[in-house]
């Protein structure tokens, strides 16, 4: 047994704030026992400990990130002020980086949200090599023609749920995602804009009745994850507007909305953009059936992954450095844009402020979720930073003093005074997220769950306390001490697998035979292909659909 | 390979490489578990990594790297093109004759000699040695951006015609074998391609002439996040097309071993000679030129594997077609890496 002693343990699922000791037995979180024997006591007075992190948005394992890998590695590397070499910025992390970096900032679960089903094995497997943490991934539909042909011939609710649960059970997925919904199908109809009541062509099938068809057939499952939604419009001025009226089409049903920020922008100022946080804080704040995460942008290079063909196309122009790399996929595909986000430049100050107020001016830390949009926004490397920015509103007025004024004026920013609790920390980046994902076992420390924690030295330097955790323990292993991996153990994948309605899976295998000349049998993932290449005993687990 | 000579080849190979100051890792023939297996050697080794056709696949890697490509899945390219590019081979649309074959598909051809297209009509011709594809393909660009050519340009007419082709497509895909045309050439296209999606949709297809050379560059971007051609030498994995050519660094001596993966019995290269060398082959061992053979099954036909896919392009599984007890490549080589750790 493992007793962590006299940390203050933080742990919001049970309203606890208080110093007490948490009890780990195998892989589980247990009571204080009675008599304990054999016990390996950490004295760890003074520090703060949480559950494992959770992030439910992270580019960190599929085609288009593996791309964007080998489209920007001269850039990802460089001297540290100190002098040594240290990752910079970009998606240029192997597997094994990934799992490492992770970890060592108390991270144990990783969501990839972007894999699309057609590349699932090739995602599995880069799962499967990224050590200590566990992953999932989401399958990305509502582009592919199979689809538009349902919706279009009006086969209704029953055929788009046999649908997702066949791509579910095939790709092990963890959840639905719809990237654009319809907008890179129309993008190879030669469409170049795209919005929530246009329709396909050839389909006559609008965004809005994808997005409505598979929010209610992920409900209908009962797949814990609410349909992760990427709006129409990402990174427009006025996409708030693409916001609002997706937010309001939901009507009561969940639906998670992916990096809000890059939707926070209106259309006033003399240069035709400005910030629309606080009217969209607003709006999520009177719609709790809506999640969000925030994406937040970090300045420094870094590189943009996306399915939103689309989007990512009419991007191009904004590449730094200047080349961009675009893949028409099966259903999706990918756009992968370059950025390097500067201080000076009025639109990045003003993306960087957008996302903050966001994360402040969204009252319910259950509601608004911890992400940089991985790699897009910025690089995970740079939670710390963002983490510190939440609890010290001295540390924002000091940032807020480099950047254009004419950026920050457009901003609610300066006026907030908010500083997130560690409690609402652990809320936002712990609690929160396993209970989206519907796991129940993971992001509390109460008796029975996944022995999964993060021990932090208390400094006010918020910034150098979650860079480096001082210990991390993985389903009751240690593997971090003093924010270096020490124990590069296999983490699993999460999935969630309705049964496969056989007429559906015939269906599915006709189509496939007509559009590869494959069987469908080579578009399934099978644990072991995955374990096989990737050199580990087992992969999944599974998660249960909602009864 | 019975069990005893299988161990006794281990133990060879693990004396060998713990012998080494400057090992190399290459070949790559194998499935992804093979891969896989032999950069997580080479980085517990500190040893140097290379694909037998990395040349190849350095070509699209170097455009992927100056300036980005478009690319299309096969899959999408067969249903949705309506007009084909044909880039330095005729033979390049060989993968189009599927279920959903488009046979009103315009085929325009940039090759040494006529096509008789497998995927449509041949619709313009422009002829073009392999060394004048660059000079053709820059008129051709320059048609399509409405820019002169020289006044004695001889192709000039085909050249206008094919522009207009190229312009006329509402979805355009250009085929091109990165061993059949060098990198220049594919910057060229690609430049092309991105010039015709200024007003329609284009696209373009690497038929890739070695399916475990496109797994390998992917698996080198998840395990190194460098492109193929790297070193675990030093704290850090370092990428250069040169340095860590396994050939380069044989022949010139600075590697003292030599690991060659060749799980799909391809010939060995005869520079393996002038080198300790641990063969890992599905075929005769005996018979090669090394110190150290490992007989290895095939991937896909003695064993379940997981492979890159032409007519997906992405990876599936192969399940075996005629399961034999041979190891596999990944097996051995994790017995290898593991006879290291031993101490």
């Amino acid at each position: 047994m493992i007793r962590l002693k006299g940390g203050r343990v933080i742990d919001p699922a049970h309203g606890r704030d208080a110093v007490g000791d948490v009890w780990i037995d195998g892989e589980r979180i247990v009571d204080a026992p009675a008599d304990a024997r054999r016990v390996e006591t950490y004295n760890i007075a003074g520090k703060i400990v949480m559950a494992g992190g959770i992030d439910i948005h992270s580019h960190i394992a599929s085609a288009n990130v593996n791309t964007s890998r080998l489209m920007l590695p001269e850039m990802a590397r460089g001297p540290a002020p100190g002098g040594a070499d240290v990752f910079l910025g970009g998606s240029a992390l192997s597997t094994f980086d990934n799992g490492r970096l992770y970890a060592e900032m108390g991270f144990t679960l990783v969501v990839d949200p972007a894999v699309n089903p057609g590349d699932a094995l090739h995602a599995h497997i880069e799962l499967a090599l990224t050590p200590v943490i566990d992953r999932g991934l989401l399958l990305v539909v509502g582009n592919e023609d199979f689809l538009l042909g349902l919706l279009r011939d009006g086969e209704g609710p029953s055929a788009v749920q046999d649908y997702l649960a066949a791509t579910l059970h095939a790709g092990f997925g963890l959840g639905v995602k719809v990237v654009n919904a319809g907008g890179a199908a129309a993008f190879r109809s030669n469409v170049r804009a795209f919005s929530f009541d246009d329709e396909v062509p050839g389909y006559g099938v609008s965004s809005r009745a994808i997005v409505r068809a598979l929010q209610e057939a992920v409900q209908a499952l009962g797949i814990p994850h609410p349909l992760h939604v990427h709006c129409n419009n990402l990174g427009l001025p006025g996409s708030a507007d693409t916001a609002k009226i997706t937010i309001e089409a939901a009507g009561d049903t969940p639906m998670h909305l992916a990096h809000l920020q890059f939707y926070g922008y209106g259309t006033e100022g003399k240069r035709g953009i400005s910030s629309a946080a606080a009217r969209l804080a607003e709006q999520v704040n009177a719609a709790p059936n809506v999640t969000v995460d925030v994406g937040q942008v970090m300045f420094g290079q870094t590189i943009t992954v996306s399915s939103d063909t689309l989007r990512q196309f009419a991007q191009r122009g904004f590449a730094r450095p200047k080349k961009w790399t675009l893949w028409d996929g099966e259903g999706n595909g990918g756009g992968i844009v370059p950025i390097d986000y500067r201080e000076k430049d009025f639109v990045n100050a003003l993306q960087w402020a957008i996302g903050l107020e966001m994360f402040l001016l969204i009252a319910d830390p259950w509601q608004v979720y911890f992400t940089t949009d991985h790699p897009n926004g910025a690089p995970f490397t740079r939670y710390p930073e963002i983490l510190h920015l939440l609890m010290d509103a001295n540390e924002r007025g000091r940032w807020i003093e480099r950047l254009p004024k004419s950026a920050i004026e457009m901003t609610t920013l300066p006026e907030l005074k908010r500083e997130y609790s560690l409690s609402e920390i652990a809320t936002m980046t712990r609690a929160a997220p396993a209970r989206l994902l519907g796991l129940a076992d993971r992001g509390h420390l109460g008796p029975g769950a996944l022995a999964d924690v993060a021990v932090y030295d208390d400094r006010s330097d918020r910034t150098a306390m979650f860079r480096s955790a001082h210990l991390v323990f993985k389903s009751g292993e240690i593997v971090v001490r003093d924010g270096a991996m020490t124990n590069p153990r296999p983490g699993r994948t999460l999935a969630v697998r309705p049964p496969p309605p056989k007429a559906m899976r015939a269906r599915l295998s006709r189509e496939i035979e007509a559009r590869l000349g494959r069987p469908i049998e080579t578009t399934d993932v099978r644990e072991a292909a995955v374990a096989a290449a990737a050199g580990v005993e087992s992969i999944f687990e599974d998660v249960p659909c909602r009864s | 390979m019975p069990e005893t000579e299988l161990s006794d080849s281990v133990a060879r190979a693990v004396r060998l490489l713990r012998a080494s100051r400057a090992p190399v890792v290459a070949g790559l023939g194998a499935d992804v578990a093979g891969i896989v297996a032999a950069f997580a050697l080479a980085r517990k080794l500190g040893a140097a990594i290379d694909h037998a056709g990395a040349e190849w696949a350095l070509r699209d890697q170097a455009v992927l790297q100056d300036i980005g490509l478009m690319l299309v899945s096969p899959g999408e390219a067969r249903r949705r093109a309506d007009t084909l590019l044909l880039v330095g081979d005729g033979r390049l649309d060989a993968g189009f004759d599927g279920a959903d074959r488009k046979t009103d598909r315009k085929i325009v051809a940039l090759t040494p000699r006529a096509v008789e297209p497998s995927a449509g009509s041949a619709a313009a011709w422009l002829k073009a040695d392999a060394n004048a594809v660059p000079g053709v393909l820059a008129a051709l660009r320059a048609r399509v951006n409405n820019r002169p050519l020289a006044a004695d340009f001889a192709q000039a007419a085909e050249v206008k015609r094919a522009a207009e082709l190229l312009k006329a497509a509402a979805f355009g895909v250009a085929l091109w074998s990165p061993a059949a045309v060098d990198t220049l050439t594919i910057e060229m296209l690609t430049g092309l391609i991105k010039d015709l999606n200024g007003a329609t949709r284009w696209t373009g297809l690497s038929v890739t002439p070695d399916a475990s050379l496109s797994a390998a560059a992917m698996a080198s971007g998840w395990m190194a996040a460098l492109p193929l051609r790297a070193s675990f030498a030093h704290d850090r994995p370092k990428h250069d097309p040169w340095q860590f050519d396994a050939q380069r660094m044989v022949q010139s001596g600075e590697a003292d071993a030599i690991l060659w993966i060749s799980a799909f019995d391809d010939p060995l290269p005869d520079w393996l000679a002038g080198v300790p060398a641990i063969v890992v082959s599905a075929g005769s061992v005996a018979a090669a030129s090394a110190a150290i053979g490992l007989r290895v099954g095939r991937p896909g036909r003695d064993h379940d594997a997981v492979l890159y896919d032409r007519a997906t392009g992405t990876l599936a599984e192969a399940i075996a077609s005629a399961p034999a007890g041979l190891p596999s490549a990944a097996e051995v080589l994790r017995r290898i890496a593991a006879g290291l750790d031993a101490p």
